[in-house]
Formats: structure tokens, C-alpha cells, sequence
């Protein structure tokens, strides 16, 4: 028996992006069908200038019943579209999908809800948004309710609803859908460690069920431990189909979002007349260039700029960011240079070291900021300009215990715990 | 057990129009038209009493406007009866063509993240409308008991009138909720539509003061047909309008059939324009 679940094949999808006049306005429209002639010529022109970008090319794979495929790749790779190609939710320039079976579709956390609506009311709406009929959803009520722990709130208006009561119940509709292929789209980045856990053990149910999960995620760990085979798209096309471990480990080192290291030459450096950028890399203790580093290790951040005419030291800063986009730390080095001698014409190579067993798993951005104080003046500001990836190759119970997730927390630091044995006791009877 | 088997590629000509998949689909479409019913009595005071009031304050309007000062003939019926049972069906029909004309493009999170048949949406919103039609209705019967009007046999027609009602307003709220999707430009020339639409329509004035065949190929605007075919059925007003009716059924028809392989054709492209 062909026991395939999902088949692509040759899948395309192209959007054309208008220079100038958008695309489908009605003053465009009404030209068209006046002009039929001068139009297609007026085409001809738009279509040289015109953008067309092929969000996925080429891509083929199959997938049999019962995989746990992940797909990763960075922001804009075409993961997504390709979900939406699969889930029916558009249609492809090239190419066709097969599928197998009812599809189940997780692209957002609560499609549908209505913040008006009382919890119960939204399980009813959600859960046939989701293809789930009512007597099905009848039928799985109080496990639903029991699954999001609502159980007191479940006919409040969900605008009252904490944000972690809102996700616990838009996946736990999600959670008791009746489908063949489940498809999941960053969806378990939210919620606290024990829903999470939740989730994850849902997602392996639905895997051990035999049904096909297609399952997209940053969160490398996550993805690591689902999935048994993964799916590296890189700008629209595959890259690597192969097993999980593999694709992370060729994703972590040569496809991340912003590279770790940046170098200009002179002429496009950043800055101006007194201070430029020329390059900027994370780099660890042996001097070398990463993607990726132990979370045990000490990070460098090694900034090479260069000054003209300039009577005073600039300020670095360097501003560390985290993957949702929370401020950590920031730090410069005023102090460490005030009172050396300053030539005002000069290549200066500044490395600000962050020790290990600071950052949490994941990725790390960096901002960085060249100024001068008195008077103060931006020489170079540069957001999002390196970034690399924090990782914990330790064994899990080493240090997070049982936990299957992520540490909770922005920061992870090594503290030291004092712990001593006040006396010995004899044991206490118990009253039984 | 054999599984359904789907294929996802590119489309081309005309497509089928698959209703039994809105068929299939019949739950979400009744539990989306009862959420936005549910949602605009949490959300509003009077609730449904809006139903009446706008064909109300309408009907009172004109009759002071068209009936008392301008004495527009209106085929041997109290004004204010003759307007207010044209007016039932006319706010059904701008109600829903408001709701189905932002059906898509109100529910764009959707359409971008879930799968199902994109019908269902301006579908939903004519079906909220049949509730406001049914309140509006009761006070239309209160105000002919007022009068003093007997139905006559002909109103044994006025489940086909309703019919009628529907069908246009279904017709021209999937095609505007289809252009809206793409030209954002309809969304500032739809209340002036609207009015200018509202005067094409035998709403404020009998349509028998035109001559045949003009009184006939009036019902090329669907709601001609409706609106007279309303006054007919339930106040016997005397000058049957059977060209009307005849012209104005074939219209709505058409528009709606055609409406909905367009809708289908270019359903597909939904996610990528909202």
C-alpha cells in the first residue's frame, strides 16, 4: 500500500511585486478594458521593470504517514508559504501538492477568536473554523476546557482573559482536531514551561497516533526534539533534505538570519568623516569567527574602526538583544580607555568579552553605537547587525533537571549556591 | 480506510463551483452568521431594535418629504405604509450588501491562516440580514393592521418576493465583497452608491408612473422587481407589475450565477492580495 501523506511536487509560487503604480487598482482596471491595445504594450514595459519574486522554486519532496518533519530555514525562506500551499490556503504558480487526508492547520494561535465572545462560545467558533463539527466539539468540551485549565472562566468574555489563558485555549481547540496531517507553524513560542511541555506532548501523541505533523519552529531545541527528519529552505529553495540533526547543525552554521560577522571596505563603511565602521564579528577565546557557541563559553564581540581627526576617544556601545526582541544589556568602554593616549588618527580594534554562563539559550542580536560626548554626536548607529546562536550541547539533566523545554528566564547565569549540612537528625516518626 | 485525497495546484480557467463543499462547510457558515449576530447584541444597546428603527426614521422622513410635501402619487395607499414596505426589503438590501461587501476583508486573518470554502464568508453575512429582515417585517404587519389593509391572495407570492430579496442581495454582495478584496477604491464610492441606488428604485415613488415597456425594463435593477413585488403581495396595491418581476428575477439570476464562478475563480488569490 502507498502509505505517502503529503507529496510536492516541482512547487512554485512567484509574486510580482509592482514598481510604481500598484497592481489591480481600479484606475488601472478601467484603463485596461478601455485600452486593451496600448495596455498590453504599457505590460510589456511594466514587466521588464517590474519585480517578481519567487518566494519558493522547485521544491519536491514526499513525506510518508506518520513523519514528523521540520522546516527550517530563516525569516522569509518560504517555509510558511509552502505551509499555505499544502493547507490550501493558496494556490501555487508551479508545481503541485498532493495530500493525503484531512489537513489540520495551526498557522496562528486562536484563528478566529473573538475577543466579545465568552470562552465557551469561542471553542464552538474556533473548533469549526478548525473543521471540527459541533458534535465533535460537544463531544470533547470539558476535555478541551480541562486541557486549557479554564474551568472558572470558561463563560467570561475572553477580552478579560490573560494572554497565557487566551493561547492555552486557542491550543487546546487546536489540540483536539480530528486530522491525518498536522501542520504547525510557531505556535509553542508561547505559553509557560508546563503548557509548553503540554504541547509538546500532544504533538508527539499526534506522531505516535501515526499522523503526519509538518512542523515549523526558530526555537532549535524544540524542533530537535519533535522532529526525526527535517527540511532546509534557504531563499525560496530547498537546500538539504535529510535528518534532523544534520539540518540544524548545516542551518546553525551557514544559513542563520544575520550573519555573525560583517566587514566593509573603506569607501562603504558606516560612519562618517571621523569615525568608520570596518568590521564587526562574534568570535570566541581561540580568535575564530562563530555562528554558534556553548553556552559555557565566553563570547567576544570584536569591533575594528577606524579614526580621523578626531581629539577625543568615541564611545562604543554594543546593545545585546534576544530573539523576542527583549533589551538584555548594553555595554560600552568608556572606562577602560579614558586615560590611555589617543592618536587622532587611527585603526582601533576594541573586543567587548561576555562571559560564559550569562545568555539563555537562543539567539543573541547585537545594535552598536559609535558616538562621541562632548559634543555629542551618532557616528554610527547599526541595528540588528550581527547575530549568533547560543547553544546548550550539555546533557539535559545536567543542568535544567527534567525539563524537556527551554530554562525559563532572559538570562541563564552560573550562581553559586551555598549549601551546608546544619546538623544530623534523627528521623522524625510519622503519625500514620 | 480510504483517505480523501486533495491536490493543490495552480488554476486555470473556469472552475467548477463545488457547492457541495459549502454544504460540507454548513456548521461554520451558521455559527460565523451567529457570531456576528451574538457579537452585535453584546456590543450595542438596542440590539435588534435597530432593525426597525432605520426603516423607520426613513419611512417618517419621507413621508413628511415625498408624501406630505412633495405628494408623490403612491398608487391609492397611505404613504407611510406604501414607503415603510418598500423600505423592509431595501435596508435588507443594503444591510447585507454592507456586511458582505467587507466580508472578506474583515476577516482577513483568517482567510490567511485557515482553509475553507471563501464563500461561506458573504454567505454568513446574508444570513445576519434575514434575522433584522424578519423584526422589520413584524412592524411592517403591525403598521397594515393600523391601516386597516387586507392582504389579498396575492400574498400566497411573498415567500417568492423574500426568495427574490435574497438572491439579489447574495448576487451584488459577492461581487462587491470580490472588488473589495482588490479594489480598495470601492470602499469610498459604496455609500454613494448606495444612495444613488436607493433613488433608481421605486422606493419613494410607484413605479407604474412609468409607461410600459419602461415600467418592464425597469426591473433590470433587481430591486425594482423586489420592492414592487413587496407592495404587490402584501397591500394589493392594483397595477400588477409583471414585466417587472419577470425582468428583475432573470437579472438577479444572473448576477448572482455569475457572481459566484467569479468568486470561485478568483478565490485562490484571496491570500495573497488581503
Amino acid at each position: 500500500m502507498n502509505n505517502f501523506s503529503i507529496t510536492a511536487e516541482n512547487i512554485g509560487k512567484q509574486y510580482q511585486i509592482k514598481k510604481g503604480q500598484r497592481y489591480g487598482t481600479l484606475k488601472e482596471t478601467i484603463y485596461r478594458m478601455l485600452n486593451p491595445f496600448q495596455y498590453q504594450k504599457k505590460i510589456a514595459i511594466d514587466n521588464e521593470t517590474d519585480e517578481r519574486i519567487w518566494a519558493l522554486k522547485d521544491v519536491s519532496f514526499s513525506i510518508s504517514q506518520g513523519e514528523v518533519v521540520g522546516l527550517i530555514g530563516r525569516n522569509g525562506a518560504g517555509k510558511s508559504t509552502l505551509l499555505k500551499i499544502i493547507a490550501g490556503i493558496t494556490t501555487p504558480t508551479t508545481g503541485k501538492a498532493i495530500v493525503a487526508g484531512k489537513i489540520g492547520c495551526l498557522l496562528e494561535v486562536g484563528a478566529g477568536f473573538h475577543p466579545f465572545l465568552t470562552g465557551r462560545e469561542n471553542i464552538f467558533l474556533s473548533g469549526s473554523i478548525l473543521g471540527l463539527s459541533r458534535a465533535d466539539i460537544k463531544k470533547k468540551f470539558d476535555e478541551i476546557v480541562a486541557f486549557a485549565e479554564i474551568e472558572n472562566f470558561i463563560d467570561t468574555q475572553i477580552k478579560y482573559y490573560s494572554s497565557g489563558m487566551y493561547t492555552r485555549l486557542a491550543f487546546a481547540v487546536a489540540a483536539h482536531m480530528v486530522v491525518d496531517i498536522l501542520i504547525v507553524d510557531e505556535v509553542l513560542s508561547v505559553g509557560d514551561i508546563a503548557f509548553q511541555k503540554k504541547c509538546l506532548g500532544t504533538m508527539d501523541e499526534a506522531a505516535s497516533d501515526g499522523r503526519t505533523v509538518l512542523f515549523v519552529s526558530h526555537n532549535m531545541s524544540t524542533i530537535k526534539r519533535l522532529c526525526s527528519r527535517g527540511i532546509l529552505f534557504h531563499e525560496g529553495k530547498m537546500i538539504m533534505d535529510a535528518k534532523i540533526d544534520n539540518i540544524v547543525s548545516q542551518y546553525l552554521d551557514n544559513y542563520l538570519d544575520t550573519p555573525s560577522q560583517k566587514t566593509w571596505t573603506y569607501s562603504e563603511s558606516p560612519g562618517n568623516n571621523h569615525v568608520r565602521l570596518l568590521s564587526i564579528r562574534a568570535k570566541n577565546i581561540q580568535d575564530a569567527t562563530i555562528q554558534s557557541i556553548d553556552i559555557r563559553d565566553k563570547v567576544g564581540i570584536e569591533i575594528i574602526y577606524q579614526m580621523n581627526e578626531l581629539n577625543q576617544w568615541p564611545l562604543v556601545i554594543v546593545h545585546f538583544i534576544n530573539a523576542e526582541w527583549l533589551h538584555l544589556f548594553s555595554s560600552h568602554d568608556y572606562y577602560h580607555k579614558q586615560f590611555s593616549f589617543i592618536h587622532s588618527n587611527s585603526e582601533i580594534c576594541s573586543t567587548c568579552w561576555i562571559p560564559g554562563h550569562l545568555f539563555n539559550q537562543g539567539r543573541i542580536y547585537i545594535h552598536l553605537e559609535i558616538i562621541t560626548l562632548s559634543p555629542q554626536k551618532n557616528h554610527v548607529t547599526l541595528k540588528d547587525i550581527i547575530s549568533f546562536e547560543i547553544v546548550d550541547q550539555r546533557r539535559l539533566e545536567e543542568m535544567k533537571g527534567p525539563f524537556g523545554g527551554q530554562w525559563p528566564g532572559v538570562m541563564r547565569p552560573d550562581l553559586k549556591w551555598d549549601i551546608k549540612q546544619n546538623k544530623t537528625m534523627f528521623p522524625v516518626k510519622l503519625n500514620r | 480506510m480510504q483517505k480523501k485525497i486533495y491536490i493543490r495546484e495552480p488554476s486555470h480557467g473556469w472552475i467548477k463551483l463545488n457547492l457541495y463543499e459549502l454544504w460540507e462547510f454548513r456548521e461554520l457558515l451558521f455559527i460565523l452568521a451567529w457570531r456576528d449576530v451574538s457579537i452585535r447584541y453584546k456590543q450595542t444597546i438596542l440590539g435588534g431594535l435597530w432593525a426597525i428603527i432605520q426603516p423607520f426614521v426613513t419611512m417618517v422622513i419621507f413621508s413628511v418629504v415625498f408624501g406630505k410635501l412633495a405628494k408623490i402619487p403612491s398608487d391609492n395607499i397611505p404613504y407611510p405604509i406604501f414607503s415603510y414596505a418598500a423600505l423592509v426589503p431595501w435596508s435588507f438590501f443594503v444591510n447585507s450588501l454592507n456586511k458582505s461587501s467587507l466580508s472578506l476583508i474583515s476577516n482577513t486573518n483568517l482567510i490567511n491562516k485557515v482553509y475553507f470554502p471563501r464563500l461561506i464568508l458573504p454567505f454568513s453575512a446574508i444570513i445576519v440580514g434575514i434575522m433584522d429582515f424578519f423584526i422589520a417585517f413584524i412592524m411592517l404587519l403591525l403598521m397594515m393592521l393600523f391601516y386597516g389593509i387586507i392582504p389579498t391572495i396575492a400574498l400566497i407570492y411573498l415567500p417568492f418576493f423574500i426568495l427574490l430579496t435574497l438572491i439579489t442581495s447574495l448576487g451584488i454582495g459577492i461581487w462587491i465583497a470580490t472588488f473589495n478584496v482588490k479594489f480598495y477604491d470601492l470602499q469610498n464610492a459604496f455609500p454613494f452608491i448606495i444612495q444613488a441606488w436607493m433613488f433608481a428604485t421605486p422606493i419613494a415613488y410607484p413605479s407604474s408612473l412609468l409607461k410600459e415597456p419602461w415600467r418592464s425594463l425597469y426591473g433590470l435593477n433587481p430591486m425594482s422587481g423586489v420592492v414592487e413585488g413587496f407592495r404587490w403581495a402584501l397591500l394589493g396595491t392594483t397595477t400588477s407589475p409583471g414585466g417587472i418581476l419577470i425582468v428583475s428575477f432573470v437579472t438577479a439570476c444572473v448576477i448572482l450565477i455569475c457572481g459566484l464562478f467569479y468568486f470561485k475563480r478568483v478565490e485562490h488569490t484571496f491570500a495573497d492580495f488581503l
